[in-house]
């Protein structure tokens, strides 16, 4: 039952440390607009007096609260301390005030001033182990953080697909590696077998087992050895209970000791293959749709349009791009395209495929102007006022399969800013002379006309 | 302008129901969200309701309405042409001039100890490889001469040169290739990818299956939808009779009486509703009007008659009868209708030299004509149709075959053949995500193990579920108090065919 | 002044003290081990501290382990100071390194507290609710409502009252008699009501009850709830796997129905089932029983070794007996310690030790099988023995006896090994060559000096001789095994009394070196039939020896290993068979009820401990499967699991006094339980659903409203063609092929076997339905039936196009909606016809709307064959001749057969 009550009272702390903060800045106020006419010493020491009291009463509260709560010492060593020191400066001002003994020779600013900061300290460290240490700073832009030099975390390590071969090898990639997966034990702070993994000079230097670099034979490395060892092997590394490398994080590492674990050697003069580092490029890749990031399409209009029977889904779950499909509604015509404005500038792959659309659908859908993938096959276009479709600056692939399209109409394509795929396989097609296509679009345009005709050998029964 | 509002009008009113149904379900679907979703998805209990918050309200009326995958995809649907009975990697794509030399010879007994084999015992002797290989393409990836055609399109393939199983019973191994494990109960992967996806073409169903030359070992599991609801099943179309069992409609109703019969139904289950205001009638009305619109579409879809000649000549079709080469015709116009998984199985590679038709030298030659052309003809078709990069095409088989000549019960057997082997195997992907011409993974000598890039049979779908625009770890259900994933508790995606 | 303050002060203090005492004295709130605790360890550190993975050597699984010293040197629990142990510093932890649980975002204020204050309660372990004896719970008061509802008419309700009191929820009124006669119809014997029945019910002559009895007497109640039961036992008509070749095994569902008619106790029938064969002489129907765990799969694919798949015959009756029995996931254990709960590996192999010793070794002929012979032979055989009897002691003849019955103990020549000119031919029998050899290890012939085998021989015939232990050991028998097909043999053998090797030869110039003599299946030791040397003796043995060379039909059975054949069990390291690890003893999991000395070592044991009245499981499962089939969701919702990770009961209370009252008053009787069910307030229900309930309790857990559920595949099919004249009562005998498209059976070695079955066969219940493996009857798939490779508790009910198309479109349906509306033709009009249809179809009376409807879809039909009469001939490929009148009345039968309200009952 004691002990309950002692818990109890360690509880209290967190009430009784705001009476200090109350008295004493009061005292503190109140003593500065009485610095010049000292007319109101009495009421100076009767806050000073309290202040002190309170303050002592948080530091008892604050012991209790330590000792009870299981608290880890490390975490509140500073605000105890600062607590403390804050009592002690209270009691100090207090008997200056009451010209007690010694303590009236303090100059009254040493003392106000010293009394404050220490105040203000005790009461931020406080603050962090109640609110975590970030509950200030986690608000602010993400610019100012940077400027307060505050290293977000590095959420999840990514290479750029197009840039990656001018960066450092191990710079750029094995030093990531090791901060995700191995600085967290092998840091200055704690570095297991005292080896230090988070830069260049600790690696080389190596632990207490020596070099974990073996630079004549590579595959010693010590390095290499506990990365390739079996997960039930007690030196394999990371151990077992830690999140452990990945396939291509070990071959990564593996090739940059191989390779001599160089610091400098860019990627480029390495002659690594790409598929060594596809793993790490970013997953949500928007691959060949605009890279812009618009707001997601009004879920009514959506809803609304899905009733009609127009399949419409985001092209990966968060993403705001949709793909529109009217391959369950064969009735769709060209006006129906007007249901279809108010989400207009969402829709990046609009598959038409085997509707009755014509001709004039071309005037309505130049307003769609992230088109990237735009599906006509089957149908009866013949392509008259395809022209205006070059405004899309992000049109790539036009499906022209099986329709009617006029083969006289193909130089229009040709000034189209981003087209990469243009299918007009027919069915009874006649062969197009494809010279008069420009040398760098020959492989823009697929005939198709493909024949597998059968060979003598298919007759042959073994 | 009259005409747009006509049009509009009917198309209104077909969907006035749906929008009705879909509307009294979401205004009210957290109340009774639970209860239809509980009793739809019955097992699940309320923890286990699948994480990915797929739209509850859609899932009720239709299970199979189409969904965006977590991750950005690079196909949308697949096509998967398993070789049932292990077709033999050393006669048809991987090249090993060393085995010629030891044709013959002894078995090193080094390759024998700790090895189960189906039927091997005692020491076996060498078995040479029974085709003369040429390189083909920029790729120069080797090809054998069992295979003239596919050199056309050898450039468009990915090879997997050391695929390795631990299965070596046909039953057993196929379902482990398709199931992600070697006991019956567990979804394939056609019905992990409509459960997670859907599908496009709500005329037709989301998971085809297509055979030719018989059915596979394992039986029906291997396009089992296991513990997921059963209407994720792959649905087998069938070239002779019926392509889904009891589509047609029975001869004297014709389909003006048909829709009358379904609308009475739904009208009389309607005013079921109004009473009871169970969603579950709702829901059978939506599949009553899905049954009458399949019936039309899939007929279609499977007719071959209706392609044009020079595409039935691509493909060598033989209409009327169940071929291969049908089924590869088919699985092109299924992805151009927009279903989601195509599955082709193809009986007969079982290459032990018991007799002619399972000989390494004669039968398997045969086997090889009759897939070669159509393989070929789909990879093109698909190319010039713009639908190469939407879809993926695997080829493999559920294990691979012995450098040894096979003996049995002691005695070599009278044909040229090779047992069951699953160290090191040959399989390929193409289409959408796959980088063309790569190969990835060797053998050594004498093609017995996989030496350098070994990938396993969870790797393979970890690749496809990738391709489709899944995190493989994370796409679980929950059963029996646990999540189960396709990949069990193993697979990496195969970087090195990724493009 | 001074005075007043201070006694101011003074009495402020003490009021403050007062507050601390009142407060000090409350009783802390106990923590409960098992609700609050264990689900917060489940969630969130059980999956790195468990059976599977023990992380710093700590796991949460078993109190020792728990309290147990970790790698850090000491407890991480201290009971009674939560401060100083380290689990709860760790939850405290900053830094993320060492904050539990790793990586994963931290406990929540309200699960640290509930672990502080258990810890400094002491940390009592409890056990897991479903791992108690239930114990007997009092009714608890209701409010009057209920009473005055007329709801609380079982015990039953009260407790089901109780709970919807917590939530403030009223109970439905009374279903409609039509609709509750239809309900318990097909919840009781998956039909509709027979029609004089109903009628009795409905005009009052008879009462609820009377139609609950007499719906329980009716032989329908059996083959409604054998098909439940045959899902559990994972039942089939073929062996499965890749060949999945043909078994007769249909003996055993007919022993099922009749069980299930006859009201056979539970645990009777559970008994029966697991160890009949190990009964005191048990009758025929006791060895045909044990069937229930020969359905498991064998796998006769050329090229299988038999011991790999003999070894998951056994694991597969583990799982399912634990499946079936006591709803725990056992199969987990076989390879590591129960993730969640609390079985230890090696108790898996304790287990299995119990069905180890079965003689079973997936051989072709899945001997042993009780042979059935013809009346006539069985009396022969009767009166054979009678005469021995007079010339040889008891016991002899009762062996005899049993080895006619089903040929055990026997030695399966699939064992034998170092081969020379010789070998298994497709992995299953012995085949010598001429001059071949083969050794079959230590075999014990107990002296017999008659050796029966099973054989087969070519044109030449071979000489056959078995030496003992070598090429040079004494000749114990030398026989020609003369030309002939599949046959039992018989020749002397020389008497052996210990354990010993044999050494087979065979010889047989006439062949070429690679042609094979003979095959042999299996040599059994067998002692001599009394009475040798008397008159008559030759010619009495060989009528013997051809008697049992043909019986009328096999069922496969369980038979255990005689003293000298047994075997021993073995952990399987990481459960791989190939690997053993230490040997164990048969022996029951601790969490459960402990051993009782007197029961057999054996799986007559083991079913006693099963049944005895301290298993917590037992009737726990029972009742919730039962609930379950009537209710559509169990009293806990995860049928197939009672552990610590499944759902926790939605009336506890309700579930342990079901249980506790089916052992004691109703003495496992199901027909009973059954009554007593669908005699409850609750169960009477209307199912209609308003609004307000709806948003209080969506997934109908406190069964405020009767359920309504779509029928199961078997119950569409029955109705159908009960519901159209066309439903034969015959019972029982071997499965029936009714028609199914062709080409479903195609497979690759057998071709298309399917016979379609003539006359009354074709028509029977869907419980005698021919059930292949590979390829189940189509129609039932589509309605979720399984495929019974493995035992399944649950069928997952779906909704989807295809079962619209089997109603719609299936031969079997449409040629009963022909013969319905072709027995309402002849009334005086065609509404009359309709109403009296649709009143036989769903048992209700037609409202305007819908009459009209029907009446509409009628109209177009006959418009439209006047047009086009052409369309008559052939009419739904029947081979009927129909005019306008009958095939518009057929299209009207055929969507009256597709309401929801006919595939559902209500």
């Amino acid at each position: 039952m004691i002990d309950s009550l002692v818990t109890l009272l360690g509880r209290f702390h967190p009430l009784i440390v705001h009476l200090p903060i109350g008295f004493l800045l009061l005292g503190l106020m109140m003593a500065f607009y009485d610095r010049k006419e000292k007319k109101h010493l009495g009421i100076l020491k009767f806050a000073f007096l309290w202040g002190a009291i309170s303050t002592l009463l948080a530091v008892i509260t604050g012991l209790v609260q330590y000792d009870q709560e299981g608290y880890q010492w490390r975490d509140i060593q500073w605000h105890l301390i600062f607590g403390i020191l804050t009592t002690g400066l209270s009691f100090a001002y207090y008997f200056h005030l009451i010209d007690f003994v010694f303590f009236k020779r303090i100059p009254e600013k040493l003392l106000v001033f010293s009394l404050l900061f220490v105040l203000i300290l005790t009461g931020h460290l406080g603050g962090n182990l109640t609110h975590g240490s970030d509950h200030l700073i986690e608000p602010l832009p993400q610019g100012l953080k940077d400027a307060l030099g505050m290293e977000t975390p590095a959420v999840l390590f990514e290479l750029n697909p197009d840039t990656f071969r001018e960066l450092p090898f191990y710079g750029g990639v094995v030093q990531p590696i090791l901060d995700l997966k191995c600085v967290s034990c092998h840091n200055q702070k704690k570095s297991k077998g005292e080896l230090l993994l988070n830069d260049y000079k600790g690696i080389v230097a190596g632990g207490e087992s020596g070099e974990v670099i073996n630079f004549e034979i590579p595959r010693k490395s010590l390095i290499w050895k506990y990365i390739h060892l079996p997960l039930e092997d007690e030196m394999h590394m990371p151990p077992k209970a830690k999140t452990q490398l990945t396939k291509a994080e070990i071959k990564v590492i593996s090739r940059w000791i191989e390779l001599g674990a160089d610091e400098k050697k860019v990627i480029k003069d390495l002659g690594l293959e790409r598929s060594v580092f596809s793993s790490f490029f970013p997953k949500n890749t928007m691959g060949i749709y605009p890279k812009i990031e618009i707001p997601a399409a009004n879920t009514e209009v959506v809803e609304n349009l899905k009733d009609l029977g127009i399949n419409i889904a985001p092209i990966f779950k968060t993403a705001s791009f949709l793909e529109v499909s009217c391959v369950n509604m064969s009735l769709f015509e060209d006006q129906f395209l007007d249901s279809l404005l108010p989400i207009k500038d969402n829709i990046v792959y609009l598959d038409l495929g085997k509707t009755k659309i014509t001709d004039s659908v071309f005037s309505s859908l130049v307003k769609f102007q992230h088109l990237t993938v735009l599906k006509l096959d089957n149908t009866e276009i013949t392509g008259k006022g395809i022209g205006k479709l070059s405004g899309l600056l992000h049109l790539k692939q036009i499906n022209l399969t099986n329709s009617n399209f006029d083969f006289e109409i193909l130089p229009t394509l040709f000034s189209f800013p981003a087209l990469t795929d243009v299918f007009l396989f027919q069915k009874d097609s006649m062969d197009y002379n494809s010279d008069n296509i420009p040398q760098n679009l020959k492989a823009v345009f697929e005939f198709g006309n493909y024949k597998v005709d059968a060979i003598p050998s298919d007759k042959i029964i073994y | 302008m009259d005409n747009y509002k006509k049009l509009i009008q009917e198309q209104l009113l077909r969907n006035a129901q749906v929008n009705s149904r879909r509307h009294f379900l979401k205004d009210c679907t957290l109340g009774i969200g639970g209860l239809a979703l509980g009793s739809f998805l019955q097992s699940c209990s309320p923890n286990s309701i699948p994480k990915n918050n797929y739209s509850t309200v859609d899932r009720t009326l239709n299970p199979l309405a189409p969904l965006a995958p977590p991750f950005a995809p690079k196909v949308k649907s697949v096509i998967y042409l398993h070789m049932v009975g292990a077709p033999s990697q050393l006669e048809m794509f991987d090249y090993k001039p060393e085995l010629q030399k030891l044709h013959n010879q002894k078995c090193p007994k080094s390759l024998l100890e700790g090895k189960k084999f189906a039927f091997i015992r005692g020491e076996p002797t060498m078995l040479g490889p029974q085709a003369s290989f040429s390189q083909a393409g920029e790729s120069g990836n080797w090809i054998s001469e069992y295979l003239p055609h596919f050199k056309k399109v050898i450039d468009d393939v990915a090879f997997l040169k050391a695929v390795h199983t631990d299965q070596f019973n046909h039953g057993p191994a196929q379902l482990l290739m398709h199931t992600g494990s070697a006991r019956f109960g567990r979804p394939s992967i056609g019905s992990w990818a409509t459960y997670g996806l859907g599908t496009e073409n709500q005329n037709l169903p989301g998971f085809v299956v297509l055979s030719s030359g018989g059915t596979p070992d394992a039986g029906k599991s291997v396009w089992g939808n296991g513990f997921l609801p059963s209407v994720y099943q792959g649905v087998q179309c069938r070239s002779k009779g019926d392509p889904v069992l009891y589509l047609k409609d029975p001869k004297g109703v014709s389909r003006g009486l048909k829709k009358d019969i379904v609308s009475a139904i739904n009208s009389i289950n309607h005013q079921e509703f109004l009473e009871y205001e169970d969603p579950e009638v709702l829901s059978r009305i939506n599949q009553y009007e899905m049954a009458y619109r399949m019936q039309i579409a899939v007929p279609e879809v499977m007719d071959i008659n209706s392609e044009p000649e020079s595409i039935k000549e691509m493909y060598g079709v033989k209409p009327g009868e169940e071929s291969f080469a049908n089924n590869c015709l088919l699985a092109r116009k299924m992805v151009e209708e927009g279903v989601r998984f195509v599955q082709l199985y193809d009986w007969g590679w079982d290459t032990h030299g018991t007799n002619h038709n399972t000989s390494v030298d004669l039968g398997l030659r045969n086997k090889c004509r009759e897939i070669d052309r159509p393989i070929t003809a789909l990879l093109l078709d698909l190319k010039q149709r713009g639908l190469l990069d939407e879809t993926l095409i695997v080829w493999g088989g559920e294990f691979g075959r012995t450098p040894m000549q096979e003996t049995r019960e002691g005695k070599t057997n009278k044909y040229k053949g090779r047992d069951h082997h699953g160290d090191a195997f040959t399989m390929w992907m193409a289409g959408g995500g796959i980088k063309k011409g790569a190969l990835h993974g060797a053998t050594d000598e004498i093609g017995f193990s996989g030496v350098e890039g070994r990938v396993s049979v969870h790797d393979i779908q970890a690749t496809i579920l990738h391709l489709l625009g899944f995190d493989h770890e994370q796409f679980t259900y929950d059963y029996q108090g646990r999540p189960f994933r396709l990949t069990d508790v193993a697979g990496n995606v195969i970087q090195e065919i990724l493009a | 002044m001074k005075r007043n303050t201070f006694s101011k002060i003074i009495s402020g203090i003490l009021l403050i003290l007062l507050i601390f005492i009142f407060f000090g004295l409350k009783p802390e709130e106990k923590v409960d081990f098992s609700t609050q605790v264990k689900p917060i360890l489940n969630k969130r550190c059980i999956s790195c501290h468990g059976g599977v993975k023990k992380n710093a050597g700590l796991s949460f699984l078993f109190q020792e382990e728990a309290m147990s010293i970790t790698e850090s040197g000491m407890p991480v629990i201290l009971p009674g100071n939560a401060k100083k142990s380290l689990l709860i510093q760790k939850l405290h932890e900053t830094d993320p390194e060492q904050r539990m649980p790793y990586q994963k975002e931290p406990l929540s204020k309200e699960e640290i507290d509930i672990l502080t204050r258990w810890i400094d309660q002491g940390a009592e372990w409890g056990a897991h609710w479903a791992y108690t004896v239930p114990k007997k719970e009092t009714l608890p008061e209701v409010a009057d409502e209920f009473k005055e509802l007329g709801f609380l008419r079982q015990p039953i309700d009260y407790f089901v009252a109780a709970r919807m009191e917590e939530l403030k929820l009223s109970p439905n009124q009374i279903a409609d008699k039509e609709i509750l006669a239809r309900r318990v119809a097909f919840d009781l014997t998956g039909l509709p009501p027979a029609r004089p029945l109903f009628d009795a019910f409905i005009s009052n002559k008879i009462s609820y009850e009377n139609l609950v009895d007499s719906l329980l007497n009716s032989n329908g109640y059996g083959e409604k709830w054998a098909s439940w039961w045959l899902d559990l036992a994972r039942y089939a008509d073929t062996k499965g796997y890749e060949k999945d070749a043909g078994r007769s095994i249909w003996q055993y569902r007919d022993w099922v129905i009749r069980a299930l008619n006859d009201d056979m106790p539970y645990d009777t029938f559970s008994v029966e089932q697991l160890a009949g064969d190990l009964l005191p002489n048990p009758s025929v129907d006791q060895l045909i029983a044990t069937a229930f765990h020969r359905n498991t799969m064998s796998n006769d694919e050329g090229g299988t070794e038999d011991e790999e798949f003999r070894v998951a015959s056994v694991i597969d009756r583990v799982n399912t007996t634990f499946d079936v029995w006591q709803s725990t996931t056992i199969s987990c254990v076989q390879c590591h310690s129960h993730p969640y709960d609390p079985i230890k590996q090696n108790e898996y192999y304790k287990l299995m030790a119990f069905f180890n010793n079965s003689r079973d070794e997936d051989t072709p002929d899945e001997a042993p099988n009780f042979r059935i012979y013809s009346d006539e032979n069985t009396k022969r055989i009767a009166s054979i023995l009678e005469w021995s009897a007079q010339y040889g002691d008891k016991k002899t003849i009762e062996d005899l006896d049993k080895f006619f019955q089903y040929l055990e103990p026997k030695y399966q020549l699939h064992n034998c090994k170092d081969f020379v000119n010789g070998e298994l031919s497709d992995s299953k029998y012995l085949a010598l060559r001429n001059n071949g050899s083969a050794y079959l290890r230590n075999v014990n012939t107990q002296g017999n000096t008659n050796l029966y085998f099973y054989y087969t021989a070519n044109p030449r015939g071979t000489e056959i001789t078995i030496r003992n232990g070598s090429a040079k050991g004494e000749v114990l028998a030398k026989f020609p095994a003369k030309q002939s097909k599949w046959t039992i043999a018989k020749v002397p053998f020389k008497p052996v009394n210990e354990t010993i090797d044999l050494y087979i030869e065979s010889k047989n110039d006439g062949i070429t070196p690679l042609r094979t003599g003979s095959k042999i299946l299996w040599f059994a030791f067998v002692p001599e039939l009394p009475g040798k040397g008397e008159i008559g003796f030759n010619k009495i043995e060989k009528e013997l020896l051809e008697l049992i060379n043909n019986p009328e039909s096999l069922t496969p059975i369980m038979i255990e290993n005689p003293k000298h054949m047994q075997r021993s069990t073995h952990v399987f390291d990481r459960g791989d068979w190939t690997s053993k690890g230490e040997e164990v003893a048969a022996g029951t999991p601790e969490f459960l009820n402990n051993w009782d000395n007197e029961w057999e070592k054996n799986r007559l044991g083991l079913a006693k401990w099963i049944v005895s009245e301290e298993n917590p499981l037992t009737a726990r499962t029972l009742i919730n499967r039962v609930w379950h089939q009537l209710f559509g969701r169990g009293i806990v919702s995860t049928i197939e699991d009672m552990g610590t990770q499944s759902e926790p009961p939605s009336h506890p209370a309700l579930l342990d006094w079901m249980a506790v009252n089916f052992i004691e008053s109703q003495d496992w009787k199901l027909k009973s339980l059954m009554r007593s069910i669908v005699l409850s307030g609750t169960y009477r229900q209307s199912s209609k659903i308003n609004k307000e309930k709806k948003q209080i309790d969506p997934k109908n857990e406190y069964y405020a409203r009767g359920p309504k559920l779509r029928l199961s595949a078997e119950e569409i099919r029955d109705q159908t063609l009960a519901v159209s004249g066309l439903l034969s009562k015959k019972m029982h005998g071997p499965g029936v092929m009714p028609p199914q498209p062709e080409g479903i059976w195609g497979h690759a070695y057998m071709g298309d076997l399917w016979k379609v079955s003539k006359g009354e066969d074709r028509y029977r219940r869907a419980v005698y339905t021919y059930f292949k493996r590979t390829s189940p009857y189509p129609s039932f798939m589509t309605f979720d039936a399984g495929s019974r490779e493995v035992c399944s508790v649950r069928r997952l009910p779906t909704n989807t196009p295809l079962q619209a198309l089997v109603t719609l479109n299936d031969p079997v349906y449409l040629e009963a909606a022909m013969n319905f509306a072709k027995i309402h033709l002849e009334l005086n009009s065609i509404e009359e016809a309709i109403k009296m249809m649709y009143n036989k179809a769903t048992l209700k009376k037609i409202n305007v709307q819908k009459l009209q409807v029907l009446k509409d879809l009628y109209d177009a039909a006959i418009t439209e064959y006047e047009e086009d009469p052409a369309a008559l001939d052939g009419f739904l490929d029947l081979k009927e001749i129909t005019d306008k009148r009958l095939a518009a009345l057929t299209l009207v039968a055929n969507a009256i057969m597709n309401l929801d309200e006919f595939l559902t009952h209500a």
